[in-house]
């Protein structure tokens, strides 16, 4: 009898789990969309790669580390694409740019700047 | 007697009491695969629906046909004779290469240029007073990409066009000028017609 009730706690303690943890995927995603991290972060690397191309030789564009929507946390230039991680986000997918020109990404403690050389 | 009878039994609910834990396990490992399913359901859907996707493929074309007329008539003037040809003297193409732009592949750009009598020609074809611009035979045409990407703004232009299909809707601009072509050291008044697709970055 003990065995039995132990056999059933077991199973509704291992339900209740799988259950908290398809929650947790859900809410985890439902935020992760609601904050729109990745609206921001598609908006600031597509402003980023539309600048870099229609950009003269010897500009700076300047990008503030902490902005009114956020914190920029890292950027990146690699493989023709720029990257840009708001909020702490820990990926990106980058977004192409076509000038014919090369760039520099520099930082201090309140900016990024990106040279176009 | 008795006793054997007893242990006999005891064996058989030992037997039955194992094959009962395994249905047991194959029973959660049944529960947890469709738990998994509907948690991916569940994410995929709200994925689909929530996305959201800025296109910015048009700008992208305006700013690439600009970059291409920049480096190819700076002053007004096409300098035909400096443009690569093949042994037939018909222009390569490679106008992107010219213009040193990076073909990341997702590009195609055309230039065609009609002979006119002269630049006024080109306001008057413009405002239909003269005729049409397509009636004009293009003298030479400069390019560079992949043409068949035109099929994909057709399909993204159709009215029946899922509304899916304008995350992958190429940018496309579209633009003509009156200029000057320089060729064996003549100066060749005509309108120059350029077109920039832009297709989808993934």
């Amino acid at each position: 009898m003990k065995s039995k009730k132990a056999s059933l706690m077991h199973q509704i303690i291992v339900h209740l789990i799988l259950i908290a943890l398809i929650f947790a995927m859900f809410f985890m995603s439902a935020s992760y969309r609601t904050e729109s991290k990745g609206v921001k972060q598609q908006v600031l690397e597509k402003q980023l790669a539309l600048l870099i191309d229609s950009a003269e030789p010897n500009t700076t564009i300047i990008v503030r580390q902490i902005y009114m929507n956020g914190k920029v946390s890292n950027m990146e230039i690699k493989q023709g694409r720029i990257f840009v991680y708001v909020n702490d986000q820990g990926y990106s997918k980058g977004y192409p740019y076509f000038t014919k020109y090369e760039l520099g990404l520099e930082k201090d403690d309140e900016n990024y700047y990106i040279k176009i050389k | 007697m008795t006793f054997l009878l007893y242990k006999n039994k005891m064996r058989k609910i030992k037997i039955l009491n194992k094959k009962g834990a395994l249905g047991e396990g194959i029973l959660m490992i049944y529960r947890l695969a469709l738990v998994v399913l509907i948690a991916f359901v569940v994410l995929g859907l709200s994925a689909v629906f929530y996305d959201y996707y800025i296109n910015i493929r048009n700008v992208e074309a305006q700013i690439l046909e600009k970059q291409v007329m920049n480096c190819l008539v700076p002053n007004g003037i096409l300098d035909f004779d400096s443009f690569p040809k093949d042994d037939k003297g018909q222009p390569k193409p490679e106008l992107l290469d010219y213009c040193k732009i990076k073909n990341t592949g997702r590009f195609y750009v055309e230039v065609e240029f009609r002979k006119l009598d002269s630049l006024k020609d080109f306001y008057s074809y413009s405002l239909g007073e003269k005729g049409d611009f397509n009636d004009i035979a293009v003298m030479f045409k400069l390019y560079q990409g992949d043409k068949g990407k035109f099929w994909t703004l057709e399909a993204s232009q159709n009215e029946n066009a899922a509304e899916e299909t304008t995350k992958y809707k190429p940018g496309y601009f579209y633009n003509r000028y009156p200029i000057y072509v320089l060729s064996q050291g003549k100066r060749i008044p005509g309108g120059l017609f350029t077109r920039a697709l832009v297709s989808h970055e993934f």
